[in-house]
């Protein structure tokens, strides 16, 4: 096989890997902001189990949730597919790291905000929604965008799982024949192909809101 | 690159000739020559973007002009290289001051010692404390620059520029950052080592020090040496009519 | 099939054996990231030609799986000859994955120190190396300590993905327990357990640290 071919053939577990980010965003936006909102807001006993949960999806190796839910949860009765699995796990993950972007997005917004919209007479869900979240959000967009490479970088581990990705058929490649770099170096290319322009544009965000290095710390 | 200076003359501590400087399309200095002869005390003053801290940035070599060429004790100084040996004779004390604030006092003084003059330790040590007491601030030597008040803490800057035993030192504005009472203290510094001899190239406002320890005053104006000459003559009778302006605004302000 | 709560006592002490792997690699990562990032991060700082090679070599190393990179220097070294023990190329992966988020960290830190020190240094006449060495270095980790200890729970968090190249840490340990009696969900309950628990603990004492540190430099 020659180099472009290779790349052709890892490219085909793209729509899986592509699904699992796809899938994964519907868990990590959510739980991203509703984690994130809680923690701002709530105090003592709420605010505890909320960091709680936030830190069991961020603390743990996302490699050992994947295997855990994926292996023990069956026992416990809960069954889910490879696909669903993969998408909760890396979802929730990179989610807890959202969370925290939200949080602090919030945090560094000038209270000033929030009495202008008191005292224009809005509820305080309204001025959530109106005028906090549209400027955290705004602020938030370079960290975001590092959270989606994050997540994308994470998909590899799918194929541990026996999810047919980009690593995954990398790995059927080397099976049908000997040819290491080749395969190898193609599937850097393919991720760097993949990940490559969001950096880019998180880059091009950063330099726009002026904002430093997110929270993400690597899968 | 010597081109365009004289031979080297042993009485000259530091020659420039036709510097023209830009930053991007801003052009800083327009075709400077000087000449400072050994244990000459000159002061520069213009208004603010006049050049007067380029000019002695470039002296040595923190900016490189893209013109001119610049002689320090007879050696040319290579533009865009690391002229360590040149900048090893000629000390520089900053405006703000940029001591090295995870250093002691001490360990700010013995630190270019032992490694770019590959002094012993020890003897980097009794060299730092002779200045700092010279500077009369020993007693603060173990402290940290944060710990220390703005004049204390540019007497340690000029304490750390002296332990390289230089021959010439630059002065880059050394009391703008400071309140009214420290510049004394630190004048008082400036005008006892005039005393002893040292050559100085000082970019200051402080027309009171100018006048009681400079040879010769340049004033700049645009880029440009406008008018040069010894105190006495710049402050009675000034020449142009921008030095005249430059001198009206900053003495009728000057408390010194 | 139940989860067997003895069974899963029982494992701990065979697992807690690995833990010594996990948290050499961990230390031993930590440390060359930290030292191909610096390097790096000042390679990049060294010319307009070196500036754009490295900016390229820290987005290909963040643009890519720590999976993908751990598979190509697992058996891409061999086809040039290089046979080095697993543990040393999953040392060298971790090392070199975290040198592009390092790299970042050193560079935000560079960045906010002062540029009079640069100056400072130079009118001493002190060389560049003596400049980033004992001028510039230690600033800079005062200024970033808190990340990097972020980064480093991070490496550590990244240690089970050497159980794919057969390094025996705590779920390569888990694994052999798992192929040996048939029952997954224990062993990797118990490694994602303390797992959780290491790193929430690392991460309190980074925290720790940095109140210190900050304390410190508030003198």
């Amino acid at each position: 096989m020659s180099f472009p071919e290779i790349l052709v053939g890892i490219f085909e577990g793209f729509r899986i890997t592509a699904a699992v980010v796809f899938y994964g965003l519907l868990f990590a936006v959510p739980f991203a902001l509703v984690f994130g909102i809680l923690q701002h807001f709530t105090r003592g006993i709420l605010r505890f189990l909320v960091t709680a949960v936030i830190e069991f999806w961020r603390s743990s190796p996302v490699i050992i949730l994947l295997f855990v839910f994926y292996y023990a949860l069956p026992i416990f009765g809960v069954v889910m597919s490879a696909m669903t699995v993969s998408a909760l796990v890396l979802g929730l993950n990179i989610g807890g790291y959202g969370s925290q972007a939200v949080r602090a997005a919030l945090q560094a917004l000038d209270p000033g905000q929030v009495e202008a919209g008191l005292a224009l007479g809005l509820r305080r869900s309204r001025i959530l929604l109106l005028i906090e979240l549209p400027q955290a959000i705004a602020m938030m967009m370079p960290t975001l965008m590092n959270l989606v490479i994050q997540l994308v970088k994470g998909t590899a581990l799918v194929s541990l799982v026996t999810l047919g990705d980009m690593t995954f058929r990398a790995k059927e490649i080397a099976q049908i024949e000997y040819n290491p770099v080749g395969i190898y170096s193609g599937l850097l290319l393919a991720y760097f192909i993949v990940c490559y322009p969001v950096t880019v544009i998180g880059r091009w965000l950063e330099r726009r809101v002026g904002v430093g290095e997110g929270q993400a710390h690597g899968l | 690159m010597t081109e365009g200076l004289p031979p080297a003359d042993q009485n000259l501590a530091v020659e420039a000739s036709g510097l023209c400087k830009w930053f991007k399309k801003f052009q800083a200095l327009r075709d400077v020559d000087l000449q400072v002869r050994r244990g000459e005390r000159i002061v520069i003053c213009g208004p603010s973007g006049s050049g007067k801290s380029t000019l002695i940035r470039c002296l040595n070599g923190l900016e490189t002009c893209q013109q001119g060429q610049i002689r320090v004790n007879g050696r040319a100084l290579a533009p865009g290289k690391n002229n360590l040996e040149i900048r090893r004779s000629i000390g520089m004390v900053f405006q703000s001051f940029n001591l090295f604030p995870h250093l002691s006092v001490l360990q700010n003084c013995t630190l270019a010692q032992v490694r770019a003059q590959k002094r012993s330790k020890e003897e980097a040590v009794e060299i730092a404390r002779h200045y700092l007491a010279r500077v009369k601030i020993i007693d603060q030597a173990g402290k940290f620059p944060s710990q220390l008040s703005g004049g204390q803490q540019q007497r340690a800057a000029i304490a750390r520029a002296l332990c390289m035993k230089p021959g010439t030192m630059l002065f880059d504005e050394p009391t703008s950052a400071l309140d009214p009472e420290m510049i004394k203290e630190v004048l008082d510094v400036m005008v006892s080592l005039a005393e002893d001899g040292m050559t100085m190239i000082c970019v200051t406002h402080e027309m009171g020090f100018a006048r009681k320890v400079a040879d010769r005053i340049i004033f700049m104006d645009e880029g440009r040496i406008v008018e040069e000459a010894p105190p006495e003559i710049f402050f009675s009778s000034p020449q142009t009519r921008r030095a005249q302006l430059f001198l009206d605004q900053i003495l009728s302000s000057d408390v010194h | 099939m139940d989860f067997n709560h003895a069974f899963a006592i029982e494992i701990v002490p065979t697992i807690l054996q690995a833990l010594h792997t996990t948290l050499l690699v961990a230390v031993l990562s930590s440390i060359g990231a930290a030292a191909i990032g610096f390097t790096l991060e000042v390679t990049r700082r060294s010319g307009r030609l070196a500036g754009y090679a490295m900016r390229f070599v820290i987005d290909f190393i963040r643009s890519t799986p720590v999976l993908a990179q751990l598979y190509f220097l697992f058996f891409v070294l061999p086809f040039y000859g290089i046979t080095l023990p697993a543990m040393v190329v999953g040392v060298l992966g971790l090392s070199i994955y975290y040198s592009g988020y390092l790299a970042e960290v050193f560079k935000a830190g560079i960045d906010a120190i002062h540029r009079g020190q640069w100056d400072a240094a130079k009118a001493l006449g002190l060389s560049g190396f003596d400049t980033i060495i004992f001028v510039i270095a230690p600033q800079m980790l005062r200024n970033i300590a808190a990340p990097m200890g972020n980064y480093f729970v991070s490496v550590l968090k990244a240690t089970p993905y050497l159980a794919v190249i057969a390094v025996p840490e705590m779920l390569g340990s888990g694994f052999d327990i798992a192929s040996d009696t048939f029952r997954y969900a224990e062993p990797l309950v118990v490694v994602g357990i303390i797992f959780l628990f290491l790193a929430i603990s690392i991460a309190q004492l980074v925290r720790l640290l940095e109140t210190r540190l900050n304390a410190a430099h508030n003198r």
